[in-house]
Formats: structure tokens, sequence, C-alpha cells
């Protein structure tokens, strides 16, 4: 069973392991608190003590390697992928625990409610609109079905109990179209702060009404310990350090953004739903969670389970298909490169397809052979380097349905989809039989000279 | 943006920073909104405040609104399935066939 069970135990895991830094007091709410972690994001987490002189302390940067949700799960790096399929298809139902026991209720705050003063909320860009919560798990209770929903979603602060939400059409959406037909509000908790491994669940590509906590209970192979929110009927983990309780207001609009998002380019100002805060609760001394918009941490955690999703799909059509990963360049879910054993001629175009079907945000697919490291940048451009041929090996789909933050596309989201099959060539054997030094006996590090000795005597005889 | 969010947004902009058309906004939203370009017929479709820290709100139901969206983050004023359409046809100036 897991040692990591909630933040807590993450941040003392980090420290222990010195990828963990303390910054000093009164480090500003508004950019430099995103300054930090964005400096330092892939080598160290950041613990903010007093972050704007706030008694709140802000962590970030908790997930700077795919190595580290390697240790998080207690598994080898090519095992994630594999674990988060096994997950998909066996979610495991959370345990509901007593309201007075969970520790994210440990603090209420029912009235005269301020998010600024109860929170750190940074402000992350220039251009923003206003401070945003970028690491709010939602939780919406679906009303026709009583199941629920988990997404992460952008909150822009609009008043001291109102966040206007950013709902792609996806699960949460749908909740709240069906909401308003009935002239109802959606209700929704917002947690922030938790075992990663419930933020990397979240952004599982599951079917609608598979709520990702179960997920996130199959990954940890125990269920996920859960708590009914005071003020509406949904249901929140109950390790959370802090939760925002409220209903999406039908029907009404607000001004929101602009904001700058995952592919470092602002959205414009759009009008979205809101929600009615009703109460916030938080442990006795929570700690705030950042997740900055567009760095590797997000890259990581909105990649990894996109990964194992796309993986399943396409090994049902080609059993030959032995990984994919989504590059960090490409943002996490841009540019997907598939690693296959190529059997026919013609096969890589056909996955290629295939892995466009798999998700609309795919922009790109490069098709390698099973020689090729994906997580090696510089092997995947050898491959397209001396595999591939652009008029034979290369595919362009004109206006397919990409994703509607690339700043490149149609404003409605037509976007251009590239293929590039930078597999070897079938029946070519010879001309790609890959150059070799051949192994010797025996560790290189054997071989060690204890010092320089021997170059400063030859140097200076 | 669209037109009807640049109106709102003009709106926000010079509430928070014209303490006298704030006022104007929060006494009489109806008829200030008019003056504005939007024409609410009732105030239960509206939601405003002020406060301090945190700027003006102001929540509008788009059902009182005739062009607004009515999806987030969806396209707005042309139809993207027609342009599918036109671009199965070839109509449209760059079509989805590679030549």
């Amino acid at each position: 069973m897991s040692k990591i069970n909630n933040l807590r135990d993450w941040l003392e895991f980090l420290d222990r392991t010195k990828r963990l830094i303390c910054l000093e007091d009164n480090i500003a709410l508004e950019y430099d608190v995103l300054r930090y972690i964005e400096h330092f994001e892939g080598k160290q987490a950041c613990f903010f003590s007093r972050p704007g002189g706030h008694e709140v302390p802000i962590a970030g940067g908790l997930l700077g390697q795919r190595q580290w949700v390697a240790e998080l799960l207690e598994l080898p790096i090519d095992q994630i992928l594999p674990a988060f399929q096994r997950a998909l298809k066996a979610p495991l139902a959370w345990n509901v625990v007593e309201q007075d026991s969970a520790a994210v209720h440990e603090v209420t705050h029912d009235k005269d409610i301020d998010l600024k003063r109860i929170l750190p909320i940074i402000t992350c860009h220039e251009r923003d609109g206003g401070p945003y919560i970028t690491s709010g798990l939602v939780h919406g209770l679906n009303l026709e079905t009583d199941k629920q929903n988990l997404s992460i979603n952008r909150l822009q602060v609009q008043g001291p109990d109102r966040l206007s939400i950013l709902m792609l059409p996806r699960d949460l959406f749908a909740y709240y179209q069906a909401a308003e037909k009935l002239d109802k509000e959606l209700p929704v908790t917002v947690t922030i702060g938790h075992d990663p491994v419930v933020e990397l669940a979240s952004q599982a590509i599951a079917p609608r009404d598979v709520c990702e906590l179960t997920i996130a209970g199959a990954l940890k192979q125990r269920p996920i310990d859960v708590v009914k929110s005071y003020t509406n009927d949904v249901h929140i983990p109950a390790d959370a350090e802090i939760a925002i309780e409220g209903f999406i207001v039908p029907h009404k609009r607000v001004l929101e953004g602009p904001f700058g998002e995952f592919p470092k380019y602002y959205t414009g100002q759009d009008l979205l739903p809101y929600i009615r805060i009703t109460c916030i609760t938080h442990r006795r001394n929570p700690i705030y969670r950042v997740n900055n918009p567009s760095g590797i941490e997000n890259v990581i955690i909105g990649g990894i389970p996109r990964e194992s999703s796309i993986l399943e799909r396409m090994q049902l059509n080609f059993p030959n298909v032995l990984d994919v990963r989504l590059t960090a360049g490409g943002l996490g879910r841009f540019h997907l490169i598939v690693k296959i054993i190529k059997k026919q001629y013609g096969e890589a175009k056909n996955v290629i397809a295939c892995a466009f079907g798999c998700h609309y945000d795919i922009k790109m697919v490069t098709v390698v052979d099973e020689d090729i490291d994906i997580n090696d940048s510089e092997q995947i451009e050898w491959a397209i380097a001396t595999r591939f041929q652009a008029s034979r090996d290369l595919v362009i789909i004109q206006h397919g349905l990409g994703s509607k933050l690339d700043p490149s596309g149609d404003k409605r989201g037509l976007n251009d989809k590239l293929g590039l099959d930078a597999t070897k060539y079938l029946g070519d054997d010879e001309r790609f039989y890959v150059s070799r030094i051949p192994p010797s006996l025996g560790n290189v590090y054997d071989r060690l000279a204890k010092d320089s000795q021997s170059l400063a005597s030859y140097l200076r005889p | 943006m669209d037109g009807l969010t640049e109106k709102i947004a003009a709106i926000v902009e010079e509430a928070n920073q014209d303490g006298a058309f704030r006022q104007q906004l929060l006494d009489e939203p109806l008829a200030c909104l008019k003056a504005r370009g939007l024409d609410i017929s009732d105030s239960s479709l509206l939601e405003i405040s002020y406060t301090a820290g945190y700027g003006v709100f102001l929540g509008i139901d788009i059902r009182a609104l005739s062009d607004a969206p009515s999806q987030p983050k969806e396209p707005r004023g042309k139809d993207i399935n027609s342009d599918h359409f036109l671009d199965c046809l070839n109509v449209n100036s760059r079509n989805g066939i590679s030549e």
C-alpha cells in the first residue's frame, strides 16, 4: 500500500529526497509566486510559508518529472501507463467517512465568505484578468444520475464568494447543460491540495459518470476516503486541504479572462458560468496548492492520463503498438509519439489515422520503431532524419477538429493534422542495419583511472 | 470577442474606474445598461454587486440577450457544420483535401 496518502506526505517525501525548497516570507501573490515555481520546476518543488504575508502557505511544482510520478505510484517508470490502463478498466468505489472526522472539515467558513482573505490566490501572468485558482479539482454532481465527475477547471476570482468557471465541452459541461434545462443550480465542490494521485486521476479520459476518484482508488489499490460536503450533496476527498462548496448558477454568465493558458498564449475575454460559493472548509493549518498553468507540471498531470487512454484505444486496433508519449514540447496534448513493431507495409499510416481519432487535441503523430526510446527527443529526431521521406511518409489532414486553445488554428477549432511515419522501410533490412560498437566485457566504469596523472605526466614529462 | 462580450467588458471596466458610473449602475442597473446598448427587461435577470478589492460583479442571464452564447468556448455566428459541408464541396478557399 502506498506511503503517500495526502499532500503533506508528498511534501515530506520531496523534502527528504532534497527536491523541495522553502522560500522566504512575503513573496508577492501577484506574479512572483509563479515566477519562483516556474524557475525551479522540474528540479525542485517550492514551499512558500507566508506568501504575500498570507497565513496560508503555498506549495507548487510538485510533479516536476515523469520519474517523480513513478516514485509516487511506487512503480518502474515504464509501468505508469499500464497501471493507468488497469485502473481505467477496474475503478475502485470510494469509502464514505463521517463529516466530522474529515480533515478537510476541521475549519468552516459559512458566513461573510471572503476568498482572498481565506486563501492566498495568485495572479499568474501580466495580462490575466485577475487572480485564478489553477489547481482546483471540481467535483460535479450529475442531477440526472446522482453520479459525480472530477475535473480541473480554471476558476477566476470574481467576487468574495463568486468564481467563474471554464468548462470545455466534456462531462461537467454536460452535467451543467442538463441542470440548466431543469432550471436548477449544479452542485459542485472545488477541492485544493491532495495526494497527487488524485490530481493525476482527475485527467483520465473516463466514461461519463465514472468518477475519477474511483480511478484514483484503483491506482492506489485502496478506496479513496470521501466525505459529503456540508452545503451540497457532493462527495470530496476527506484528506484534501481546502474545499470550496457551492453551485454553478444556471443561465447567468459573467465576464471572464484573459488568461495565459497551457499553450503559453492568452485566451481572450468571454462570458462564462459562475459558482455561487456557499461554504469554505479547510484543515486547521491548510496548504494552498498552485499548479503552473503553462508549466512542466501541467504537461505531466495532463499528459500521463491521456497517454494511458490513447494507448488503450490504439492497442484495441493495433496490438503491435507498444507505447505512446505526449511530448513536453507539444504541451502534453498536441504531439504524440507512437512506438510500434511494424509488421506490414503502410501500417504506420493506419496507426497515424487511429491516433487522430483517439483525441481531438492531437495535432502531430510520429510513429517510430521499437528500437527508439520515445522519452528521448534526440532519438526521435534521429528516426525522422534517417527513416522518413516526406513524399512517401508524410500524412496531412486539413481542417480536422483540434484544440481551440491552439492559436495557430482556426478560431472554430479547425486544425490541420500532421503525421510522420518514421519507421524503417520493410524489406530493406540491410540499409537500416544500425551501426554499433560491439559490446565488451564489463562496465566501462571499471576501467576508469583514479586520477588524471597520466595526462599531466604525458604533457609535462 | 464578439460584440456582446466587448460591450460588457467596456461597462465593467468603466464601472471599476469611475465611481459615479458604478453607483449609477448599482442604483439603476436596467436604465444604465440600456444606455450602453444592453436592453434587459427584468432585474431578476441580473446580479450586480461591488466589493472593494474585487471590483464590480455583473452576472447576466443569457436568455435576456438575443446574441449571447449558450455554450462557453463554442463557435458562434457561422454554423460549424455548414463549414464542414462546404469543405466537402471544396467551396471554401482552403479545402480539406491534399493535392
